[in-house]
């Protein structure tokens, strides 16, 4: 399967959790930007010229901050410059203080039929302490307004263990979540990304975040209460009706190929992977010299692939199928895994069945541990 | 030559007193070496060949070199400088290089003046009778104290300064003078020119071109190539191929007669089978007593030798074979531990031996190697009468079994300034220490002597006084015997399981402190995983100290699209790198300084 990633590089400010690579919006720069993306397009449409791109996921930064006709700027130059599967997953992430019934009616009318909103929590206190620039209202207001609009694939993001949360404070959020009736939840433990504000002041020793045992109890209360209401666990830190997977990001985690546009978008096509430079003023440099923006590339070779493999098929709650995972790297590459997997079976972590190796929701929550003592 | 004009003459000095260099000066003014020659040789100190040597600015190994002086009396003598380990670890090796000689240069910073090993020094030379010539070293550093250092040297060692000679090694100052009062007042040797043949061994190493080579002084007699020679303790006979001497160059000569020093190559495979101290004899006319003073040197100090990877105990095994070859004191013998596997239990002569050997096998032979705490060797008398000694602590029989248990003691001889004083005799008392003297040796420095436990000096001691004294004082010690002490095992549990390689041998009154103290440590070293971790103290079945390392309970790449996988897959192969360097015991992950968190306990 074949996706294509755009990234838009403007937010209307930093949050302080943040890590991406984003710029602050206005008219000309996103107008710019747009013509350099153009460009982009135009350079790579020969190479993908005969295949077909079976999902769009338009994420950022903010790209709900474009305006109604840089909207359809963008579509129109994707649509211009490469092929796209009829029945696709079109994807969009927006943020609430940044959405009105015009967007909503424009993006429709673009073809995106799932829209992933940055809500990330349903405290004002907790959406103050992360940056965020819009008020637990407003989200709730921008999920149904975008249900009254029409859209059918509603996603929104939450963030848990952010300083000052309590469990029963992030009890309440996913209530909220799960009363507004969205068909797939993504809830993140709050990670200090390098180059955020959170990290710099979690050094300087002035975050205090949850105990890690909270953490967990939080992640196990999200199991739990979005279980309960029906969504399945089928990765980590998603959650979704039954059919509402997110099909772009499973791709992802299937190691399929995806191209993507942008700064700092990064690619898996053929064997290779790449990225684009982060920088938005180099990014557009590159191109505008008819040059495309590559800052980073490699070949995968097969025991990076069986470690690929193995990393991301254990996020999911499919699991690892050990016969692919034989096929891919050989028997006894397959044997080692199993047996580590045997050897952390008493300790709740993961489990083995039906020729799969999966991760409980323990396991989940120390995937990294785990899955390093499986990759020997 | 009659034995006349020879001098046999050793320098004998505290550690970074300049003894090398001044060694270095005397080749140069003897003419043994050119300046080119010393330029040539790469190295500023001719008589330490090791790089560790140098780096470590200590002798380890005992060297002879024969120069050719042209007196002021117009006399030629010859000179046989013999180079002394300048550590207390080796004070058996320095006793019998000193045996070979008459005289001995007890060198004396003019800026630090008398320390510890001055001490020991001084008076083993004195134990051996010879002539002391002192000198006064690093005249030309600014804060040097020429008089200061000669009341010193007559106070505390007990000589007479009077004719101690002003020098300064590093500028050349005063060597003549050194020179001519090695020939003026060291006595030349004495022994039968005609008797039958009789050399003291003082040196031995092995040569892959020649096999052993040993260092000889001759007392009576002769020895030449074709002769057949008898190790006097081993009763070994092996035949002369060739003797001679070290200019530093190696020349060969047709003999070596009465009062002499060179070398003699007998077609020896080991240097175990060189004893150091030892007689060598004539195999077919025999001397009727041996030289006295040999002693069968033991190790002191024993620590576990294992390699990180199993799979290097192969390589271990020959590694310690090729140092054995050229290190007979140093000693070992395959050991299995529960929790490290196979391994080997190694005897050194004292602590410095043993980091020289850990540093040996890992810089030249590439080893990754876990070493366990050191320990002492212990007597444990069964009940019943039967006495065994114990190296390990592991192997300690059963409480019930024993009647007692003996432990070595020293005495330790510190000179510190007066400042350090109170904290030192706590260190002491805490240690378990005896007073047995304190004198001031100038109106601001302190000779304290104490009698302490050998298993408390092995752990940190050395350490822990150098902080304290901020590098200040300096210690020497000597064995003085094994005494009967309560002492305990002390074992430590990692959920419930007893960890052998970590267990130790304590006082019973410090065993509690010690319990709760590595217990504490071995917390802040042992990384959290995925199961809890107990970590528990016992003595036998009582458990006097328990802290317990939580589980991890969340380590999650909480998102996981594009770019993020080709991140999280380098992170992986890193931390695969990192596990290498882990040692898994049952289903716990030890990570190397575990093993010697008993060391660290105090930091």
């Amino acid at each position: 399967m074949l996706s294509l990633y755009v990234h838009i590089p403007f937010c209307a400010g930093k949050c302080r959790y943040c890590g991406f690579f984003s710029t602050v919006y206005t008219v000309e720069a996103a107008d710019q930007f747009l013509k350099a993306l153009g460009q982009e397009a135009f350079l790579l449409r020969r190479q993908f010229q005969d295949q077909v791109f079976e999902t769009l996921y338009i994420g950022g930064g903010t790209p709900s901050l474009l305006s109604p006709r840089q909207i359809t700027d963008l579509f129109e130059l994707l649509k211009a410059n490469f092929h796209f599967f009829s029945g696709g997953e079109w994807s969009i992430e927006a943020n609430p203080d940044s959405l009105s019934s015009e967007t909503f009616d424009m993006l429709l009318e673009a073809g995106v039929n799932r829209l992933s909103i940055g809500v990330q929590s349903f405290s004002d206190e907790e959406l103050r302490v992360l940056g965020r620039r819009h008020k637990a209202l407003r989200a709730e207001e921008s999920v149904r307004q975008a249900q009254r609009s029409g859209f059918r694939n509603i996603g929104i993001d939450l963030i848990f263990g952010i300083p000052g949360q309590s469990l029963a404070d992030w009890e309440k959020t996913l209530a909220s979540a799960v009363g507004l009736g969205p068909q797939h939840i993504s809830a993140y433990a709050l990670s200090l990304d390098e180059g955020t504000i959170f990290s710099r002041e979690a050094a300087a020793g002035a975050l205090s975040l949850p105990d890690e045992g909270i953490v967990s109890a939080m992640y196990d209360k999200a199991l739990d209460m979005l279980r309960g209401a029906g969504y399945g666990h089928y990765e980590i830190s998603n959650f979704a009706l039954p059919g509402c997977e997110c099909r772009h990001n499973r791709n992802y985690w299937s190691r399929g190929e995806y191209l993507g546009l942008g700064p700092g978008a990064w690619s898996f096509v053929r064997g290779r992977r790449s990225s684009n430079c982060a920088d938005i003023c180099a990014y557009e440099q590159q191109l505008s010299g008819g040059a495309l923006p590559t800052a980073y590339e490699e070949s995968v070779g097969s025991t990076e692939a069986a470690a690929e493999t193995l990393l991301l098929a254990l996020r999911t709650g499919e699991g690892l199928d050990i016969r692919d995972y034989e096929r891919l790297c050989g028997r006894p590459a397959a044997a080692r895994v199993h047996a580590g997997a045997a050897r952390l079976l008493g300790s709740g972590l993961v489990q083995i069945a039906d020729g799969r190796i999966r991760l409980t929701a323990r396991g989940m929550f120390l995937s990294d541990e785990v899955i390093e003592r499986l990759w020997t | 030559m009659s034995s006349k004009e020879i001098r046999n003459f050793s320098i004998i000095a505290h550690i970074d007193h300049g003894k090398s260099t001044l060694a270095d000066r005397i080749l140069e003014f003897t003419g043994a070496l050119t300046d080119r020659e010393m330029v040539a040789a790469g190295k500023a100190q001719v008589l330490d060949d090791m790089d560790l040597e140098r780096e470590r600015g200590i002798t380890i190994k005992a060297h002879a070199v024969r120069l050719q002086y042209q007196a002021l009396d117009g006399v030629e003598y010859v000179l046989n400088l013999i180079d002394t380990p300048g550590h207390v670890d080796f004070t058996y090796e320095v006793s019998r290089s000193m045996a070979a000689c008459e005289g001995a240069l007890l060198v004396v910073d003019a800026s630090q003046g008398v320390e510890a090993q001055t001490l020991a020094n001084a008076y083993l030379a004195l134990d051996h009778n010879l002539e002391i010539v002192p000198v006064i070293n690093k005249i030309d550093l600014p804060n040097a104290d020429i008089e200061s250092t000669k009341k010193q040297i007559e106070d505390v060692v007990g000589l007479d300064a009077e004719t101690a000679i002003a020098a300064s090694a590093k500028e050349g100052i005063g060597t003549r003078e050194i020179l001519e009062a090695v020939v003026r007042m060291i006595p030349p040797p004495r022994g039968e020119e005609q008797g039958p043949f009789r050399a003291l061994l003082f040196d031995s190493w092995y040569d892959a071109y020649q096999g052993v080579v040993v260092l000889v002084r001759v007392v009576d007699g002769e020895v030449r190539p074709g002769r057949k020679i008898r190790m006097h303790s081993t009763g070994a006979v092996c035949e002369v191929q060739s003797v001679g001497f070290f200019t530093p160059k190696m020349l060969q000569t047709e003999k070596l007669t009465s009062g002499e020093v060179g070398y003699i190559v007998a077609g020896i495979k080991r240097v175990a089978d060189a004893k150091i101290g030892d007689t060598i004899m004539d195999a077919e006319r025999p001397a009727v007593q041996p030289l006295p003073g040999y002693k069968d040197v033991k190790p002191m100090v024993f620590a576990g030798l294992y390699p990180m990877v199993s799979e290097d105990y192969e390589d271990l095994k020959e590694a310690l074979e090729k140092l054995r070859l050229n290190d007979s004191s140093f000693t070992y013998e395959p050991e299995t531990s529960l929790a490290l596997g196979f391994g080997f239990r190694c005897g050194f002569l004292g602590l410095l031996h043993m980091d020289i050997v850990k540093e040996r096998l890992e810089r030249e032979f590439g080893m990754a190697l876990i070493p366990t705490a050191p320990t002492v060797v212990y007597r444990v008398t069964r009940i019943g009468g039967e006495m065994v000694l114990v190296d390990n602590p592991a192997k300690l029989p059963n409480i019930q079994e024993i009647e007692r248990i003996e432990e070595p003691f020293i005495i330790a001889s510190i000179i510190t300034p007066e400042s350090f004083v109170g904290s030192l005799i706590a260190l002491c008392q805490e240690r378990r220490g005896i007073q047995k003297e304190i004198n001031y040796i100038t109106k601001d420095r302190v000779l304290i002597k104490y009698e302490l436990p050998l298993n408390e000096i092995v752990m940190d001691f050395y350490d822990r006084l150098k902080s304290i004294t901020k590098g200040y004082a300096s210690l020497d010690y000597e064995l003085s015997g094994y005494v009967e002490s309560d002492l305990v095992k002390l074992d430590i549990l990692l959920n419930s399981e007893p960890v052998d390689a970590l267990s130790l041998i304590t006082h019973r009154d410090k065993a509690a402190l010690r319990g709760r103290q590595l217990s504490e440590k071995l917390k802040e070293v042992i990384p959290r995983q995925l199961y809890e971790v107990v970590i528990q103290a016992a003595i036998g079945a009582k458990i006097i100290a328990r802290e317990t390392v939580k589980p991890l309970r969340k380590n999650v790449t909480a998102k996981c699209y594009g770019g993020d996988i080709t991140r999280k897959r380098k992170l992986l192969e890193r931390q695969k790198e990192g596990k290498k360097r882990m040692k898994q015991v049952g289903s716990i992950e030890l990570p190397q300084e575990a093993f010697l968190a008993v060391l660290k306990v105090g930091e």
